[in-house]
Formats: C-alpha cells, sequence, structure tokens
C-alpha cells in the first residue's frame, strides 16, 4: 500500500538536498543534475568554499568543522532542508548514512530519505539480530552465538562449542571495532574484555558476540537493488580482500576467486538476505568467501558504498540514478537476465596518509593537483589544487577506478593512471598502491584480507626517481640563488664565479 | 662548480649544477655529466629533461633549503645544503645532511599519550615509539629506519603541535 501511495504522489524529485560532503557530495550531485534534478548542499564552516557546495545550486552553511556539530547534526539538516524546500535528501555514505533516527527524522519532516527503510537499517544495524534474520531466511552465516554474551561462563561455553580460533565481535558495529581475534583459549576473557571497552567507546553499546574464525578468508560483498515493489536484482560481486586495519585499501570486479557458478549463488543469497530484511533501495550484502568455497554472511552496508563505482563500470548502471528512481517509488523496470557485465574494474582508494609515519593521516594543502586521464580511467573526487586536507574528516583525496577488457589489462591500466597521479602537499597511498600493481600475489588475485598487513613493507624507492627528485630540487634551489645573489651584488661580484646575465634571464624565462 | 648535497628519502645524493653557453649541466654523484633543463609550467608542475629522460615533476621550494617533489605518484620533501657551507658546518661540529639523523615528528597536532622508546634504546623500523591521540584517535608513531634514541624532547601527557620533533634517534 505504501508502495502505491508513493507512486501515486510523486514524480521524480525536482529538488534533492545532499547532506554529505567531498567526493560523494560532488558524484551524487552529478547524478542529479543529469537527471534534470536541481542539487543542494550543506557545508560546514571549513568547506565554505568546496567543490560540493561550488556545484551545488544553493547550499546552506550547518555549523563548525567537527562533523558532531555539522554534517552530523541531524535538527540542523533538516532545517536546512526545509529551508531549502527540497523533496528528499541523498545521504552519501558515512555520517548519517546509516542512522535509522536520521531517516526517521526525514519521514517526519515529509521528506523523502534516499536509502532503506528506517527498520531494515534498525535490524540490520545490530550483528546479532541481523543473524538471527539471515539464519531463518538459509543465508549461511558463520558459526557462533545468536545472542550477546553477558558473563565469562557464557563465553567460555560458545568458545568451545564453536572451536578456536574465534572472532569477538561487537554488537553494534562493524569496521573493525571491538573485534578480536582469539587463538589461544588462555586469552578469552582478556579479549573479551579489551572487546567489550572498545565497542562500549565506539558505538556506545559494549555488547559483544562470538563467531569461529575464518583463516584467512576473502571478502566478498554483492551489490543489491531493491524497489518498493518487491523487484530485487544482484549486481555481481567486488572482492575487497586487500585491506589495512579492516580498512578497504582496493576493489575490484568480477573477483579473480569468483566462478560464474559461486557468483550466481552469492547473487541469489544476497538477493534473499535483502528480502528478508524487508530491504529497499541501493545495498550490499557483504560476505567472507573461505579457502574451502564456502561463503558466509558478513553483514548488509544499507547505503551507497564508497567501491560502489566499480560495480558502475562492469554493469553500465549509474547506481545513485537508480536510488533516487527507487527513492521516487518508481519500479526498477528490469530483471536479473538484463543484468550484464562487460570487462573489469577496479579501485584505489588514493587517501592522504604517510606510509613511512605508520600511516598516519598527513594533512595540508594541495599545492599540486594533477588526476590521470585516458582511456577507462575515472577519477572520483572532491578535491581540486589549493583544497585544504583537514583534520576534520575523513582522509580520502580521491578514487581512482579504471576499467578494461580483463584483470590483467586492468591492473596494468592501473598501474599507468597511478604513474600519472601527481599529488604535491600532502602525503599519499599513491605509493602503496604502485607497489601493491607489482606484486606476484595482487597479479595472480592471491590474497586474502591479512595479507596485506602481513607483506607490506616500504618499498625500496627507485634510484632512477630519486636521482630525477635530487636534481630538481638542485635546480630549482640553484636558480633561486641565483637569482637572489644577483639582486644582492649587482656587479656579480660575489667572491665567487660570476653569474651571467642570459643565466639569470634564462632561469626567470624557465622558472619564476 | 656549485655542487648540492639533497637529502631525500633517508639518503643524501650529491648534484653539481654547472652552466655553461649552451644550457645547464648536472652531474649525480660519480655518474655521468648530462643536460638538465627544469621548466616551469604552471603552479607546482614542472617539466625536468635529463639527458634523453623527460619526467613531469611537481616541486615547491619550502623554508631553509627544503623542496617539496612529487613524481610518478611518490612525494619526497628534499633537503638541500650547498656543499661548501656544509663543509664549514661539519668542520664546525654540526651535523652534514641528516644522513643517520632521524626525527620522528608529530604529523598532526595531538596528546602524546605514551611514550615507548627512552634516551639509549636501540630501536627497530616500524617499532612504535609514541602514541599520539589525535582526531579521536590513538596512533602509534615509528619511524622507517631503526637506530638508537639520542634524545627524547617531550614528556608524556603533553599536546604538541604539528611538526614537533618527538624522538632523535640515529
Amino acid at each position: 500500500v505504501e508502495a502505491i501511495a508513493v507512486r501515486l504522489t510523486s514524480q521524480v524529485f525536482k529538488r534533492v538536498l545532499v547532506a554529505n560532503r567531498g567526493e560523494i557530495a560532488v558524484r551524487v550531485i552529478r547524478a542529479c543534475r543529469e537527471m534534470g534534478i536541481s542539487p543542494v548542499a550543506v557545508f560546514s564552516d571549513v568547506d565554505a568554499q568546496a567543490l560540493h557546495v561550488r556545484m551545488a545550486d544553493a547550499a546552506l552553511p550547518i555549523g563548525a568543522a567537527p562533523a558532531t556539530e555539522s554534517y552530523l547534526r541531524i535538527d540542523k539538516i533538516i532545517d536546512a532542508a526545509r529551508a531549502l524546500e527540497v523533496e528528499a535528501i541523498h545521504p552519501g555514505y558515512g555520517f548519517l548514512a546509516e542512522n535509522a533516527e536520521f531517516a526517521e527524522a526525514c519521514a517526519a519532516a515529509d521528506i523523502t530519505f534516499i536509502g532503506p527503510p528506517p527498520k531494515a537499517m534498525r535490524d540490520l544495524g545490530l550483528k546479532t539480530e541481523a543473524r538471527k534474520l539471515m539464519q531463518a531466511a538459509g543465508v549461511p552465516v558463520v558459526p557462533g552465538t545468536l545472542e550477546p554474551l553477558t558473563t565469562p561462563e557464557e563465553l567460555r561455553k560458545a568458545a568451545d562449542e564453536v572451536g578456536f580460533p574465534v572472532a569477538l565481535k561487537a554488537v553494534a558495529g562493524g569496521g573493525g571495532k571491538g573485534l578480536r581475534m582469539v587463538h589461544d583459549p588462555a586469552n578469552l576473557e582478556a579479549a573479551f574484555r579489551q572487546a567489550t571497552s572498545e565497542a562500549g567507546a565506539a558505538f556506545g553499546d559494549a555488547s559483544v558476540y562470538l563467531e569461529r574464525a575464518i583463516d584467512r578468508p576473502r571478502h566478498v560483498e554483492v551489490q543489491i537493488l531493491a524497489d518498493t515493489h518487491g523487484n530485487c536484482v544482484w549486481l555481481g560481486e567486488r572482492d575487497c580482500s586487500i585491506q589495512r586495519r579492516h580498512q578497504k585499501v582496493l576493489e575490484e570486479s568480477p573477483s579473480p576467486a569468483v566462478s560464474q557458478d559461486l557468483r550466481e549463488r552469492m547473487g541469489e543469497v544476497a538477493v534473499r538476505a535483502a528480502q528478508a530484511a524487508g530491504y529497499t533501495n541501493a545495498g550490499t550484502v557483504e560476505f567472507l568467501l573461505a579457502p574451502d568455497g564456502n561463503f558466509y554472511f558478513l553483514e548488509v552496508n544499507a547505503r551507497l558504498q564508497v567501491e560502489h563505482p566499480v560495480t558502475e563500470e562492469v554493469t553500465g548502471l549509474d547506481l545513485v540514478r537508480q536510488q533516487i528512481r527507487i527513492a521516487c517509488g518508481e519500479p526498477l523496470g528490469y530483471d536479473q537476465s538484463a543484468i550484464q557485465r562487460h570487462g573489469y574494474a577496479v579501485e584505489c582508494r588514493i587517501y592522504a596518509e604517510d606510509a613511512a609515519a605508520g600511516w598516519l593521516p598527513s594533512t595540508g594543502r594541495l599545492v599540486g593537483y594533477r588526476p590521470p586521464g585516458g582511456p577507462g580511467v575515472r577519477v572520483d573526487s572532491g578535491v581540486e589544487e589549493n583544497a585544504e586536507i583537514s583534520v576534520y574528516y575523513d582522509p580520502m583525496i580521491a578514487k581512482l577506478i579504471v576499467h578494461a577488457a580483463d584483470r590483467q589489462r586492468g591492473l596494468e591500466r592501473m598501474a599507468r593512471a597511478l604513474r600519472e597521479f601527481l599529488i604535491l602537499g600532502v602525503h599519499t597511498s599513491i605509493p602503496l598502491h604502485r607497489w601493491l600493481m607489482e606484486q606476484p600475489a595482487v597479479r595472480s588475485g592471491d590474497v586474502d584480507t591479512g595479507w596485506l598487513e602481513r607483506e607490506w613493507s616500504l618499498p625500496e624507492p627507485d634510484l632512477f626517481d630519486l636521482e630525477q627528485a635530487a636534481i630538481a630540487a638542485a635546480l630549482l634551489l640553484d636558480a633561486r640563488r641565483a637569482s637572489t645573489s644577483a639582486t644582492a651584488v649587482p656587479n656579480g661580484v660575489d667572491g665567487g664565479a660570476p653569474r651571467s646575465a642570459w643565466r639569470l634571464a634564462g632561469r626567470r624565462a624557465g622558472l619564476s | 662548480v656549485p655542487t648540492y648535497l639533497v637529502t631525500l628519502d633517508e639518503r643524501t645524493l650529491r648534484v653539481q649544477v654547472r652552466t655553461a653557453l649552451d644550457g645547464t649541466y648536472v652531474r649525480v654523484d660519480e655518474g655521468p655529466e648530462v643536460r638538465a633543463d627544469l621548466r616551469s609550467l604552471h603552479g607546482a608542475l614542472h617539466s625536468l629533461t635529463t639527458g634523453d629522460a623527460r619526467i613531469e615533476v611537481m616541486a615547491q621550494p619550502r623554508e631553509q633549503g627544503q623542496v617539496r617533489i612529487a613524481l610518478r605518484g611518490l612525494e619526497y620533501t628534499a633537503e638541500v645544503v650547498d656543499e661548501a657551507h656544509a663543509r664549514l658546518a661539519s668542520v664546525a661540529g654540526a651535523r652534514v645532511g641528516s644522513h643517520a639523523h632521524l626525527e620522528l615528528k608529530a604529523p598532526m597536532p595531538g596528546l602524546l599519550v605514551r611514550m615507548l622508546c627512552k634516551v639509549g634504546d636501540e630501536v627497530q623500523p616500524n617499532q612504535p615509539l609514541a602514541v599520539l591521540q589525535a582526531m579521536k584517535m590513538e596512533n602509534e608513531l615509528s619511524l622507517s629506519r631503526g637506530g638508537k634514541v639520542t634524545s627524547v624532547k617531550v614528556e608524556q601527557g603533553k599536546t604538541v603541535e604539528q611538526g614537533q620533533v618527538l624522538v632523535v634517534v640515529e
């Protein structure tokens, strides 16, 4: 009934607020523009001149730089949405994207939330609830407890039943927070205390549950689209096994470890999982793929994901457009047989971080920024030259995505694009990605979620590169010195070699 | 011939820059002398030609002989000193370049919650030396090369500025 009502009352939106910043805000604004929808934005104090604000038709300030005072403020965003007279809000990813309270606040303000229904968000947000839901729907889950653990006796009993090694996980969240792997039974209780305190600090909910630890799994996730009329399709998998501290570093599709038969089985299970949760809009069902070929439900990401362009490139579908259409109440208009995948796509997340300093975020101004281009290369970014990478937000500079006929050519193209990418002013993860492209295990696709942390070491710099950098630095300073000494000592009588006038002229022409 | 000691990525290269009527020539360490040309294109973007090789470089001079350089997706901060000055400084007892001298600097402002090393410790590459709380996270700070801790500059529990030296390792 709700679905029919939506269909009868809504045409495509005229105006949509993007409640986010950075590359994803830019991405959503572009989709709106292509659909003839007027995109509008909100911004924090430090983002007043940001790219997403400049690209929007209108924008309102929502507070100070810290996200808790701006991009996480439901009240201010709803006020801005009302003032800007929007019909819908796209939350992007991160910030409020998986916050059921925000989705409910939108509904209360008679604004469409472009995302899943709040009930599905709540059910899927609690891991133990999601596991129960999935088990009941016949979706394979990792053996473990279906209820949060409270006492050491329960913990011990559950661990003995499941068998070591075990993983302790936070009920309220993901992203590796509150996660502890326990190999030795003697460490169980200490790990439980750590996991509980970390989960409490991160999510305001200290409860944890236990799963059997899968040895050397791959992370394989399936993108789904579900409309409000009961149609649901899967678009294929993304392999995100190359991770560091449970954060994805590189995502690719198709997965080098997934056969067509496995792909279809995972796709069907993903659709079943979405339907069991009453899910609509775009979503991702994450699985752990064990070396024996069994796969297990991990969680549903109830939002558009960072790595969605990988799926867009292989399917040719614009996922943001699909999200907006679904939120308008339109039926998908195609079924599973219409979904085709072509070639191979891979994404490298270019972060402002310093590998040599333990991967700390690297902040500063982008003094130089020259992204790559050419066939099959896509750069999704929210910055331009002179943008500031601040301490307040996620330090992602850009997503570099390439599409090619097959995996080998895709990785060659990525290596080429990484080499073209020039960024000056902050340290970036480009050296890591260039290193990845050279690793035999990456080339052959033989990786698991722990591979990067086991194998990574700071690469020895290329001597030719170092020499070129040294020459450039020496020439630059030599030219500067030549021009300053000429100003200070007009006759060139500085006790050293005289500097000829042509040289200064040449320097000025070439360098100043 | 002006000669520069360029330290980048913990290595020092000696670059001679000779200006002749037909252009500028450079020589790195004991290598051959080749013609070199650095052209400013726009902003920080430069085109560098050395001998037959061409490469795009982003470069920006900073204070005190530092140059930020990006090429082929890599970024360095090069410290450039005139060899003649370096020799004088060396006679006066100061260090030459920063060859074996490593500084652990705070990469961002924050609270130094733990100092994990003390003067005299032999530390391994990538060994955590201090824990800095910033952006609501505890970040372990380490250096990519090991050595002996010669100085600990900040006490535990103090707030530090971005770029402040915390530990010196030689």
